[in-house]
This record gives C-alpha cells, sequence and structure tokens, in this order.
C-alpha cells in the first residue's frame, strides 16, 4: 500500500489510496522496469547509476584500500613488534591455523554471539516500540522526541564508566535501586558473575542505541502520510491492525537495514569492554575486537591480530551476503 | 515530520465537517493513558542516567563515588576540564569541526550512493553495496599501524584533513545502507510524475528525493555527526596537539592512579549543550524542508 | 546463476588493489634508527649535569607521555621552563590517554618517523619497546650517572630484561604497602603485622567486632591488577613463578600454599564479594570513603588518602602505613614499580633528548618537587633516589613516606622482564580472577602452567 500520490499535482488523495491487502511497496522489478524504460542504452544502464556512486566510492577507496591490503598482508607474516619493527617471514596460513586452535579465539566469539543477538534484539525491539509510541503529535512526545539523540551522543567510555559506576554495590544508584525494589536480587554481584557482567555492557550499548533506532524509525514512520491513517481510522482498524497493515511493511526494508547495521556495530563492541570488566570475569566478557586489541596492541603480535581481524571480515562478509540475499528475497515478494 | 506534516494536512484536507471525526471510544482513552505512561517510562529509561551524569559534575571530589543526592555543590570538576592540564575546550572545537565538515560531506555523497542502489538495477550492485559496508567489518586495530603509514608519508600528521578523511571512510558506508533503507521506502510514483513532467536528473534528487526522505536524511545528518564525534581510535594515532578530539581528551581523565570521574561527568554534560542545539536546529529546518516538499 | 558473473567482475579491481597493497608493504622498510652516541654533545657541565653553553640552543624536542594531570607529572610539566632557560631547549609535551599509551608507543616505536624524542614508559612494558629506545650505558658513562642512588628493583627495571644494558632511568616509582586505619587498629588494641598469619587474625578481629570490611582487596584482571599482592605472597614464601630455565614453577608446594593464602581474604570473607572485579580505583575509593580497616595498594596513595578534599572525615589522621607482612622464618618480598624515561631512537634530536632525560632524573629535581608544597595541583611526594627517600626535609614534608618506602624496598622486586610478560601478565591476571571468583586453586594453576609453557615464545 503506497501512502499515494499526496505530494503531487494529480488525483485527490482518497481515490489513489489503494488498499492491497497483499504487496506492501513496489517491487524492485517494476521500479526497475519503469527504469529500464526510460535507460534504453545499457552503457546509460551501467554509467548513469555508477555516475551517483562514484563521489562516495572514491571517499572510501582513497583510504581503506591501502590500509585493507596492508592489513591482509600482515596477516601471512610472522610480526610481533616487539621483536622487530618490520613484517618478517611470509609464513602462509600459519597465524589463521593457530586462531582455529585457540580456544581464546572460540571464546571471544561466543562471546560476541551472545551479545549481538541479545543487544540487537533488544536495540532494535525497544526502538521500534519507542517509535511507535512517540509518533504523536504532543508536547511531552515532542520533548522526549528530542530528547532520543542523548544517549548516542555520550562517547562510548564514557557510556561504560557510566554505567559500571552505576551499577556498583559500593555506590552505584542502579544496584541500590534494583536491589530495592527486586529483593531477589540482593546477592548478585553484577560485574563479577559473567552473564550479569555481559548484561550491564548490553544495556549500556542498548541504551545507547535503541533511542537512536527510534528515531530511525520515527523518520520512517514520517514518511507515512497521516491521511492513509487517517482513512484506516475512520474504517476502523484499530491501533494493532494499524500497525501491522501499514507501519510495518512500510517499514520492513528499514527494519532490515538496522538490524543489520546494528549487528554490525554489535559485533565490534569493543570501548564499553574495556570500561566496564575488562574482558572479565575471568574471559567472559572478551569480544572479538577485544581480543584483536589484545592480541595487537597488548601482546604485540601484529601479523595474529590481523589473521585474527580477516576471519571477522570474512565472517561479517558471509553475514552480510546472506543479508543482502534475504533482502532481495523480500523486494522481490 | 509527524507533527508538522499532520499541520500540513490538516490544513490542505478539505473542509470536513465535525460529526465524521470519530469519538474517542473507552478503548481509546485507555490506548491514550498506556500511551501516556509509556513516553514516561521511555523518558525515564533515556534520561536517567544522563541526569545521574549531570549530578555527579556538580560533586565535589568526596562525594563523586556515592549515591548521594543531596550536597554541596561544587564547581571543581569544570573548572578542572576548561584551560589546564585536562583542557577540553580545545579539543571540542577540533570535534566540532570535524565533524560538521564530515557530515557535510558524507550526507551528500550517501545520498546519491544510496538512491543508485536504491532505484537502479545495474551490474555489480550487489556486490558494491557489500564492498562498500565490507570495509567497515575490520576492528580499527588491524589498521591503524597502515593508516599511520599512510598519513605519515603523506606528511598529514596531526592535521584536520586526516581525520576527516578518515571519518569519511567510516560514515559513508554506513549513511550509504541507511539512507538506502530510507529510500526503499519512498514512493516511486513521485518521481516517476516529476520526471513525466521533464524534471532532469538532479533537479529531480533535489526538489523531489531531498525533501521526501527529509526525515531519514536528518537522521543521517545525527547518525554522521555522532560518529565522527565519538571516534577514539584514529585521533589518537594520527593526532598530536593540533588536531586531538574530545574523545581522546576525555580518556586523559583515565588515568593510572583513577579515573577522574566527577570532571568526566562534566565534560559529558558540557557536550550535550551542543548536541541539544545541533538536534533542534537540524530538526526544525527538515521540518519545513518537508512541507516545502509536500507544497509541490 | 547469473548474478556469480558480476560479483566476479566486480572483484578483479578490488583483487588488484590488495595486490598492489601486498607489493607495496613488502617493500615497506622500518624507521631510520640513529646513532646516539654521535649526536650527544661533551662540555663542562652544571650543577644539574646539563651541558653548560646551550649547545643545543633552538632544538624543539616532543615528549611522548600520558597523565599530565597526575601531580608529579604537572609538577614536571610546569618546571621545564627552568629546563628551557638553563639550555634553551623547549620541550612539547603531549597526553597520551594511559588507555591507549602502550599502542602510541608501539607505533610510534615501530612506524617512527622522529615524531617524538622523549618518552616514559611503565615498568612491564620496558621489554617489549627496547628496540625503539636507545640503550644510555655509552652516554651514561660519559656523562658520569650510575644508577647507584636507586635500589634494586628500580635498577633491575631499569635494564628492560637486559641484563647487559640500561634503557632507561627511573624517574617514578613506588612499593606496595599495608595502609590501615589507626583509630580501628587502636580500638581493637592491633598493631601492624609481621607475619600474613597475624594479619589474617587481625582480619577476623575486625570481620566480627566492627562494621567495616577488614580489607578492600582487588582482583580485576584488569592490566594485571590482581597480580601485585599475590606475586608479593609468593615470593615471600619463597615460591618463584618461573624458574632459572624459564619454566612455570608456581605449581610448586610453596607457591600453591601462598596462592591459597592470598585467596583465604576471599573465602574467608575478609574482603567483599563484589571484590572479584575490583582495581585499585575500586579498592582505594572503598579505604577513601572509610568502609574497609586495611588496604593494600601503592605508596603514594598516602597523598589522596590524607587530602581532605578526596578522604571521608573519619580518615583525618588516622591512615597509618606500614610494610607487607611476610611468611614467618622467610624473607620478606614485596613488588615495585617503576616508570622509566629515555629517548627514541628515531628521534632526530637525541643529544637534547638526552639533556632532557637527565634533567627530569636528576635528584635535585626530584628534591626540589618533593619538597614543594604550595600547589596541590603539582603537590607530591614521589623519590626514588635513596638520598631523596633517606633524607629528613623530605621525610618530615611527606609524613615520613619516603623512608617507610625505602625500608620497603630493601626487599623488593621488580616484575619478570621478559618480553613475554605483557602475555603471560594477562594469563596469569585472568587465573587469578577466576581462582578469586571460585575456581580450584591447584587445578587451577596447573592448568595456567600448561597455557604458558604452550604459548610459542
Amino acid at each position: 500500500m503506497h501512502p499515494g500520490p499526496l505530494r503531487m499535482r494529480g488525483p485527490p488523495p482518497i481515490m489513489a489510496v489503494r488498499k492491497s491487502s497483499t504487496a506492501v511497496s513496489t517491487t524492485t522489478a517494476a521500479r526497475a522496469g519503469a527504469a529500464a524504460r526510460r535507460q534504453p542504452s545499457a552503457w546509460r544502464r551501467v554509467g548513469i547509476p555508477y555516475a551517483h556512486l562514484t563521489p562516495a566510492l572514491i571517499a572510501i577507496a582513497l583510504t581503506t584500500i591501502y590500509p585493507l591490503g596492508v592489513a591482509l598482508s600482515n596477516s601471512f607474516r610472522h610480526w610481533r613488534v616487539n621483536e622487530t619493527r618490520t613484517p618478517q617471514e611470509f609464513v602462509g596460513f600459519q597465524q589463521y591455523a593457530k586462531a582455529f586452535a585457540d580456544t581464546n579465539f572460540y571464546n571471544a566469539v561466543w562471546v560476541t554471539l551472545i551479545f549481538t543477538v541479545i543487544s540487537v534484539v533488544l536495540s532494535v525491539g525497544l526502538g521500534l516500540a519507542m517509535a511507535l509510541v512517540l509518533n504523536r503529535v504532543n508536547w511531552l512526545s515532542g520533548l522526549t522526541k528530542a530528547l532520543l539523540i542523548l544517549p548516542f551522543a555520550v562517547a562510548p567510555a564514557l557510556k561504560g564508566y557510566s554505567w559500571r559506576f552505576m551499577f556498583s554495590p559500593d555506590y552505584g544508584v542502579y544496584d541500590k535501586m534494583l536491589k530495592t525494589l527486586l529483593p531477589f536480587t540482593d546477592s548478585i554481584n553484577w560485574l563479577g558473575e559473567p552473564f550479569w557482567a555481559l548484561m550491564v555492557i548490553v544495556l549500556s550499548e542498548v541504551w545507547g542505541w535503541a533511542p537512536l533506532i527510534a528515531l530511525m524509525f520515527l523518520g520512517g514512520l514520517g514518511s507515512i502520510s497521516p491521511e492513509i491513517r487517517d482513512a484506516a481510522r475512520v474504517d476502523g482498524t484499530n491501533a494493532w491492525q494499524e500497525f501491522w497493515k501499514i507501519s510495518f511493511p512500510l517499514l520492513r526494508p528499514l527494519i532490515l537495514i538496522v538490524v543489520f547495521l546494528k549487528a554490525v556495530f554489535s559485533v565490534k563492541i569493543f570501548d564499553q569492554v574495556v570500561t566496564i570488566t575488562s574482558g572479565g570475569p575471568g574471559r567472559a566478557t572478551e569480544s572479538l575486537n577485544f581480543f584483536v586489541y589484545s592480541q595487537g596492541f597488548t601482546f604485540l603480535d601484529i601479523g595474529y591480530a590481523s589473521a585474527v581481524s580477516w576471519i571477522l571480515v570474512v565472517i561479517l562478509g558471509a553475514l552480510a551476503a546472506g543479508y543482502l540475499w534475504l533482502m532481495g528475497r523480500q523486494e522481490s515478494k | 515530520m509527524t507533527d508538522t506534516l499532520d499541520r500540513e494536512g490538516a490544513r490542505t484536507r478539505p473542509a470536513v465537517p465535525k460529526r465524521r471525526r470519530p469519538r474517542k471510544t473507552g478503548k481509546q482513552t485507555a490506548l491514550g493513558v498506556a500511551r501516556l505512561l509509556a513516553t514516561l517510562v521511555i523518558l525515564f529509561f533515556v534520561l536517567f542516567p544522563i541526569l545521574w551524569l549531570a549530578l555527579t559534575a556538580f560533586k565535589p571530589e568526596r562525594e563523586v563515588f556515592t549515591t548521594s543526592i543531596l550536597f554541596r555543590p561544587s564547581l571543581d570538576n569544570f573548572r578542572g576540564i576548561i584551560g589546564g592540564a585536562n583542557d577540553l575546550v580545545h579539543p571540542m572545537f577540533n570535534s566540532i569541526i570535524i565533524a560538521v565538515i564530515t557530515t557535510v560531506i558524507s550526507v551528500p555523497l550517501a545520498l546519491l550512493a544510496a538512491y543508485a542502489f536504491s532505484r537502479y538495477r545495474f551490474p555489480g550492485a550487489k556486490s558494491v553495496l557489500l564492498g562498500i559496508v565490507a570495509t567497515q567489518f575490520i576492528p580499527g586495530v588491524a589498521i591503524a599501524l597502515p593508516f599511520l603509514t599512510m598519513f605519515r608519508d603523506l606528511g598529514l600528521l596531526d592535521t584536520h584533513l586526516a581525520l576527516i578523511v578518515t571519518n569519511l571512510a567510516i560514515v559513508v558506508p554506513y549513511n550509504t545502507w541507511l539512507l538506502k533503507g530510507f529510500v526503499d521506502g519512498l514512493p516511486i510514483e513521485v518521481e516517476e510524475a516529476a520526471r513525466l513532467d521533464g524534471c532532469g536528473q538532479l533537479m529531480l534528487l533535489w526538489r523531489v528525493i531531498t525533501p521526501l526522505a527529509a526525515p531519514g536524511i536528518f537522521v543521517s545528518v545525527v547518525f554522521a555527526f555522532l560518529l565522527s564525534w565519538n571516534e577514539f581510535l584514529f585521533p589518537t594515532f594520527l593526532a598530536r596537539a593540533n588536531a586531538i578530539t574530545l574523545p581522546v581528551s576525555l580518556m586523559t581523565l583515565d588515568q593510572p592512579d583513577g579515573v577522574e570521574w566527577g570532571q568526566m561527568a562534566a565534560a559529558g554534560l558540557l557536550v550535550m549543550v551542543p548536541m541539544i542545539i545541533l538536534a533542534t536546529l537540524v530538526r526544525k529546518h527538515f521540518a519545513q524542508g518537508m512541507t516545502l516538499g509536500a507544497v509541490k | 546463476m547469473t548474478r556469480k558473473t558480476p560479483r566476479l567482475r566486480s572483484l578483479v579491481p578490488a583483487a588488484i588493489a590488495l595486490v598492489l597493497a601486498l607489493l607495496a608493504s613488502a617493500c615497506g622498510s622500518g624507521p631510520i634508527t640513529k646513532d646516539f652516541a654521535s649526536q650527544v654533545k661533551s662540555g663542562p657541565v652544571d650543577e644539574l649535569g646539563l651541558l653548560e653553553g646551550k649547545p643545543y640552543e633552538g632544538t624543539h624536542i616532543r615528549f611522548l607521555t600520558c597523565c599530565t594531570a597526575v601531580p608529579q607529572f604537572a609538577a614536571l610539566n610546569e618546571r621545564t621552563k627552568q629546563f628551557t632557560e638553563r639550555t634553551g631547549i623547549t620541550v612539547e609535551w603531549s597526553n597520551i590517554p594511559y588507555a591507549a599509551f602502550l599502542q602510541k608507543i608501539v607505533a610510534e616505536s615501530a612506524i617512527g618517523g622522529g615524531t617524538y624524542d622523549v618518552l616514559i614508559w611503565p615498568d612491564a612494558w620496558g621489554p617489549s619497546l627496547k628496540i625503539g629506545v636507545q640503550p644510555l650505558d655509552e652516554v651514561m658513562k660519559k656523562d658520569g650517572i650510575t644508577l647507584d642512588d636507586y635500589s634494586g628493583p628500580f635498577r633491575e627495571a631499569a635494564s628492560a630484561g637486559d641484563p647487559t644494558a640500561t634503557y632507561g632511568l627511573p624517574f617514578r616509582g613506588f612499593s606496595y604497602n599495608l595502609f590501615y586505619r589507626k583509630d580501628i587498629y587502636a580500638q581493637l588494641g592491633l598493631e601492624p603485622p609481621t607475619t600474613w598469619d597475624e594479619y589474617y587474625q587481625q582480619l577476623e578481629l575486625i570481620k566480627n567486632r566492627t562494621d567495616k570490611n577488614p580489607l578492600a582487596g582487588q582482583f580485576s584482571r584488569n592490566n594485571g591488577q590482581d597480580l601485585y599482592t599475590w606475586l608479593t605472597m609468593l615470593w615471600s614464601n619463597g615460591a618463584e613463578l618461573f624458574d632459572d630455565s624459564g619454566a612455570p614453577a608456581f605449581t610448586s608446594p610453596a607457591a600453591v600454599a601462598a596462592t591459597q593464602k592470598y585467596l583465604e581474604t576471599m573465602r574467608q570473607g575478609y574482603t567483599p564479594p563484589e571484590s572479584t572485579n575490583w582495581g585499585e580505583l575500586e579498592s582505594t575509593t572503598n579505604f577513601l570513603k572509610g568502609n574497609a580497616a586495611t588496604v593494600l595498594t601503592w605508596s603514594w596513595h598516602l597523598e589522596d588518602f590524607t587530602n581532605p578534599g578526596k578522604a571521608a572525615p573519619e580518615l583525618g589522621g588516622n591512615v597509618g602505613v606500614a610494610s607487607l607482612p611476610g611468611f614467618p622464618g622467610q624473607d620478606p618480598a614485596s613488588y615495585a614499580y617503576t616508570w622509566l624515561t629515555g629517548v627514541l631512537n628515531t628521534s632526530q634530536h637525541q643529544g637534547a633528548a638526552w639533556e632532557y632525560v637527565k634533567w627530569i632524573t636528576h635528584a635535585d629535581t626530584e628534591r626540589e618537587i618533593a619538597l614543594d608544597k604550595t600547589d596541590p595541583a603539582t603537590t607530591t611526594g614521589i623519590t626514588v633516589h635513596n638520598s631523596n627517600m633517606l633524607d629528613p626535609q623530605v621525610n618530615a614534608a611527606n609524613q615520613g613516606l619516603p623512608q617507610i618506602q625505602y625500608n620497603t624496598l630493601q626487599s623488593a622486586r621488580a616484575i619478570p622482564m621478559n618480553l613475554d610478560w605483557p602475555r603471560i601478565m594477562d594469563i596469569l591476571a585472568v587465573t587469578v580472577n577466576e581462582m578469586a571468583n571460585g575456581a580450584d586453586v591447584p587445578g587451577k594453576l596447573a592448568e595456567t602452567a600448561d597455557e604458558i609453557r604452550e604459548l610459542d615464545r
């Protein structure tokens, strides 16, 4: 269902509203078909989109191709910065093999996986819920909407310290509140237990992102004209149907992208691990990024750190490719 | 956004007799109350840590690590971060300049690219889309040393330009994907109609797409600014004294003998102020932009 | 399928770029190190050991440092203008966040380019960083500077794991001490303990008779903060981390016994359960707020404990400091921590850099700073020269702490100075943290010994 040609001169709003219950967005095929009709030549079909892309590609390629290449090269060589200043001999896939034999590497993968799943589900879920609640016009919602960017504006390290101190059994305000309201939590040593330590990190991350994600969804919801909603309300649809039949389908591409973006950021979680738990208790909160950082800059084994980094790139690349495929299928429904 | 549209919609809607307005049922009032409660909960969730941070910023050193709410407020923390060893004002200006320039450059680039990915089908589209964001998969640690080498060889160490360039490399990929998500949700009929009217490509982008996608663009502006604002790894390596940014300076408050938490909180608070100003300004501007688009 | 072809085609430019990058990095050369002795000038020196006649006049050097707000650093920073007056050398201080300091030094040392000239480092990083630092022996001999005025652990740290050379001069260091509440001890009729058993009996008494934490423990794995007390107990029980061949030796009966003793504080509830993730910050804060009766930490913390702006009122005049207890019949041992300063071997101004190093580490500079109590921001009692630690004036100005530190240092040791210490330290820190969280002691120690043996060193 489209918001309809409300913003153009043309047929009056009500007539143009198509209440189809199946396809909810123009298919890529239809768009491509429409585009193709206007660009018959193959050159224009390729040239025009790439003309759009070039500025962005230049900005990215200029600074990433070389470092990525060097990182790849480093991953195939032996280089400990405390032994030599330049990379040493070529060792093939030895560093990669070392990673796959390293229990701490698997630990980091596992920790990162759990963290990513929980934090993405919570951030996007809460963000969506917040967006739906705040999609109103009144001063309270307006005020809250304006405040939504604040959590993301807090530097990750600062977020980390803030939440670490708020959960300290000694002087933490959240600790006090939780232990007063929920007495069964009285014996929990938040940062001393593997599960809760990870949850505190998750919470600090969700606190920072969910409001921003809500803002993103509000942006998406903002493209849905109120005419549709009013028309729907006149017809007697309730809030749930309104969400499910109107808002959700239109938001779906955005939701997919937001989930993906949040996942990428979650996989790279670092600052809060350092400031809240330093990877502890034990190694229970050592994320992959933290693991790579320790290998590279604490233990000064750049070769190994580069290899693990590229393993991460491949994993994420596979995920992203799968995602693109999934999105492509969604669009062609 | 919705509010302006509402107002706008109300203005352009043909006169509707009052009795057509649906009467609020009991269920709807209950929903309204639930909504109000939910909004308050959200407000608490979002605001409380910030309020606590603000409180801590005014605490004298002895009270910083306590849960006390009543104390004699002191400005020592603020004095500590303005001028002197922990001066944060100069880095804050650097951060603002770098973030603004990054945002101004990155958003149009990302929008162009996002539009292409969204509206056109061309060979290599999926791979390029994947490749763009794949540059962000690698942990900063692995590319920090190569970056340092690169900029040292270019003689750009400790310059704002170096930091802007590295920020662009980070921001453009994410924003391209984000804006693609927004553009995907825009109605294609508007563009088709505009093209039928003889609208050229650039005009189309400027006059039609930008106002339509304004809420999305607003978000991507905020996102670009904040990503650039919070970047820590590259400024640490690439900057010395001239181009040092706020996150790096903030971290100097984490000293080997302890965290100057009071001062950090004060710094966090000082940072909020430009954020709020920025958010209000940009929101108003884009709300207006949307109205202009709608009138067309 | 048709989708695969375009993907392959668009991989070609990426592949080309990667190959080019690989080639480029293969031809890369390291930073150029410069010969030290040739850059250092000789001549008559003044009372601070600095060359007279300003031979380096007009040189600008950069100081790679962190933590400029720490009082001793702030004091040095402020006094640098005196140095500039004497020598005509201007010094630009950096202020790298401590969290990123090691990586910055590594980057500068490996990629170099002569951006910085003088640097500082904590002892643990010495072995890893020394490929970027100039050995100082030759110039020290030329200028008649020795390490005689430093105690054992500081001298050890200066060699950065290489017994034949000196890489840095100590300028900041402290011993590990026991701080206790004089009022609580007096109330219970206790004296500072001489053995660990005595200490634990005192903790038991404090636990039963007061509502304070007997000990503010520190079991966080961050940066090896849980290792200081553990190593102290290990060494004072005659056990070692490594034997002469470098193999792990902490599974010996003496080591296991010492470890069990260490963890008794946790098991017996002398330290609160949340201290399993307490670092230096949390444990000293706990003591500062008056919630703990004793704390084991670095000597310089006395400055904070006696600062009315930082400490709870009940601490006023009630903070005592003593050497750490030992095991009966064994020599006491404790851990000493050192910061050193040296010259980067990619620096373009090594002669001027050496002048600054000399100035920072001169006993008179240190003495002046330790006596100057005019500004709280630069007030510090840090002394590493024996002559200063034994000086009555310095002691009078610093509550007698330098003398206590000197006494402790005579039986103190530095951490093992080998190349792999960062990794080993991390593994040990995780192990101690896990044991504090309840893991079985002998089993965990054996596991860790295996893990360390398997490290490819």
